[in-house]
C-alpha cells in the first residue's frame, strides 16, 4: 500500500485540488492507493471535517494520523465504516490509542525506534484487543531502511506469531521513492510519503508490477 | 566471495562476506563499481539518451572522457569497429579508469592480448563467447554470461580452458517481469559464495541499461533514469558488484545508493 498524504491544515478548496491530483493518479497508475490525513493543525475539529471530506470523495484505504487520541476518535467517526488505519500510538499512549483502534475495529500503527520495544508494544496492542497491529520502526533514510526492515522480516520468520506489515514513513519526492524502493524490495510494507510527483508515482507502480 | 583487481589495479570489485550491505550480518563497508555505456557508433542508439552527453558522444574517447568527469567508476565500450583493440588501449591509457569491452570475438581477443597494463573487463555477449575468450584472455576478468545456463558449471568450464579471473552475469535487469527472479538469482548465487560454494564465489555484473528499451518514444529523461536507477537499486541490493548503466543520471544516483547503503 502506497499512501500520499493531505494535511488537514489545507482550506477546503486547495483539499478538493490535492484529492482530485491524488484520484487522478491513483486511477491511471494505480499508486497511491491510500491517502493519510494528517494532523497538522493539532486541532480535532479541522481533522475531522477533512477526514469527513476525503471520505466522501476517496474509496481508497483512509489512514488517520494524528499524536491526539480525542482526534483521531473525532475524526474516525466519520469514516467509521471504512475502517481506517491509525497511527500515531508510542509507549507514552498506546492505551488510549488502542482503546479508540479497538472500540472502531480499526488496524493500529505503533511507533518506536527500538524494535524489542516495537515487538513488546505490538503484543500489548493485541493484547488490548486490537485486530490488526502495523509496526513503524521509525527509519529515517535507506540504510535505517534496509537494516530494520531486514530485521523485522527475519523476525517475522522466525516467530510468525510476531509478524507484522511494515510501516514507512518518509518525506517527499525522489528521496521518499527511493526509501519506499527499498523496503518494497524486501517485502510488501505500507509506505506513507508526503507527496510523490507522477513520474516517481509511475516509476512505483512499474516497480509494484514487475515484483509481484 | 571472491574478489578482483580491475584497472590499473587500484579498483577492487567483489569481496563480499555477507547479503548485501547489510551491517546486520557484518557487511564488508563496499559499495558496487557503475561502469556508463560508450558506443562507436551510435546506430540505433537511444536518441533521448544520446541528448544527455553534449554531442561527446558522437566520439567514442571523449564520451569515455564525459563519463569519468561524470563520476563514473568504470567506462563500458560497445565496439563494433575494425580499429577496436587500439581503441581500447588508447581510451585505458587516457582515462586510466577500468575498461568493460563489448565486442565480437576475434576483437576481445586482439584486446586481451594488446592490453597489458591494465586489467580489462571482456564483457562476453553469450555463452560460447565466454567459453572461447576464456581460453586467450591473460589475466583479464572475462564474463561469464550465463543467459540461463547453470553460472556454476560455465565458470567451472571457463576456468578449465584458462580464464584466471571471472565474473557472472546472471540476466540483464529491466523494470518488468523479470526482474524479481533475476534479484533471486543473483541473492542465490551470492548466498551460495558466502556459505563457501567455490563454484559461486565470482563477483556479479548486471547490464541495467536495457530498462532504456522498455520506454514508449515520448519519455522523459527523468523517468527513463528514475526506472534505470531503480533497477540499478534493486540490483545492488540483491548483491550486483558491478553495474552497467545507459544514463548519466542513473549513474550518479546508483553511486549514491550504493555510498548510502554501504554507509561509506
Amino acid at each position: 500500500m502506497i499512501a500520499l498524504t493531505v494535511s488537514d491544515a489545507l482550506d477546503a478548496d486547495t483539499a478538493v485540488l490535492r484529492i482530485s491530483e491524488i484520484l487522478k493518479r491513483s486511477s491511471s497508475l494505480g499508486v497511491p492507493d491510500a491517502i493519510c490525513i494528517r494532523n497538522d493543525t493539532f486541532s480535532p475539529e479541522p481533522f475531522s471535517s477533512m477526514t469527513e471530506l476525503i471520505g466522501k470523495l476517496w474509496t481508497g484505504t483512509i489512514i488517520l494520523e494524528s499524536d491526539d487520541p480525542a482526534s483521531i476518535m473525532k475524526a474516525a467517526i466519520t469514516v467509521m465504516d471504512r475502517s481506517p488505519v491509525i497511527i500515531g500510538a508510542n509507549s507514552n499512549n498506546l492505551e488510549q490509542f488502542a482503546t479508540a483502534a479497538s472500540m472502531f475495529g480499526c488496524p493500529l500503527c505503533v511507533s518506536s525506534e527500538d524494535l524489542e520495544e516495537l515487538f513488546d508494544l505490538a503484543q500489548k496492542a493485541k493484547d488490548l484487543g486490537v485486530s490488526e497491529v502495523l509496526i513503524d520502526p521509525m527509519m529515517r533514510n535507506m540504510k535505517q531502511c534496509l537494516e530494520a526492515c531486514t530485521d523485522i522480516k527475519r523476525v517475522s520468520e522466525q516467530m510468525p506469531e510476531l509478524s507484522s506489515k511494515v510501516v514507512v514513513r518518509t518525506w517527499s519526492g525522489e528521496y521518499a521513492m527511493t526509501m519506499a524502493t527499498v523496503s518494497l524490495l524486501i517485502d510488501d510494507s505500507v509506505i506513507i510519503v508526503d507527496d510523490l510527483d507522477r513520474d516517481c508515482c509511475e516509476t512505483l507502480s512499474r516497480l509494484l508490477a514487475s515484483l509481484r | 566471495m571472491e574478489e578482483l583487481f580491475v584497472g590499473k589495479g587500484d579498483y577492487v570489485i567483489g569481496g563480499a562476506r555477507s547479503p548485501a550491505f547489510l551491517d546486520l550480518d557484518g557487511a564488508k563497508h563496499r559499495r558496487p563499481v557503475i561502469f556508463g555505456e560508450a558506443y562507436d557508433s551510435l546506430d540505433g542508439y537511444h536518441e533521448l539518451a544520446a541528448s544527455m552527453f553534449s554531442g561527446r558522444q558522437t566520439d567514442i574517447e571523449e564520451w569515455a572522457v564525459m563519463w569519468k568527469e561524470l563520476g563514473a567508476d568504470g567506462i563500458c565500450l560497445r565496439l563494433t569497429g575494425d580499429d577496436s583493440p587500439a581503441l581500447v588501449k588508447r581510451i585505458a591509457d587516457r582515462t586510466r579508469i577500468p575498461v568493460m569491452v563489448t565486442a565480437d570475438t576475434d576483437v576481445l581477443k586482439e584486446v586481451a592480448s594488446l592490453v597489458d597494463d591494465s586489467v580489462l573487463i571482456l564483457n562476453c555477449s553469450d555463452r560460447e563467447q565466454s567459453l572461447e575468450v576464456a581460453s586467450c584472455s591473460n589475466n583479464h576478468i572475462v564474463v561469464a554470461k550465463c543467459s540461463g545456463s547453470d553460472p556454476e558449471g560455465l565458470s567451472k568450464e571457463m576456468s578449465a580452458r584458462g580464464a584466471k579471473n571471472i565474473m557472472v552475469d546472471l540476466g540483464e535487469g529491466k523494470l518488468d517481469d523479470s526482474l524479481k527472479g533475476l534479484m533471486g538469482r543473483i541473492e542465490d548465487y551470492r548466498l551460495e559464495g558466502i556459505n563457501g560454494n567455490d563454484h559461486s564465489k565470482h563477483p556479479v555484473v548486471c547490464d541495467v541499461s536495457p530498462t532504456w528499451e522498455q520506454h514508449r518514444s515520448d519519455v522523459s529523461v527523468r523517468m527513463a533514469t528514475m526506472c534505470e536507477s531503480t533497477v540499478a537499486l534493486a540490483v545492488m541490493m540483491s548483491g550486483a558488484d558491478v553495474i552497467i548503466v545507459k544514463g548519466p543520471g542513473a549513474a550518479d544516483m546508483a553511486r549514491v545508493y550504493g555510498e548510502e547503503l554501504a554507509d561509506l
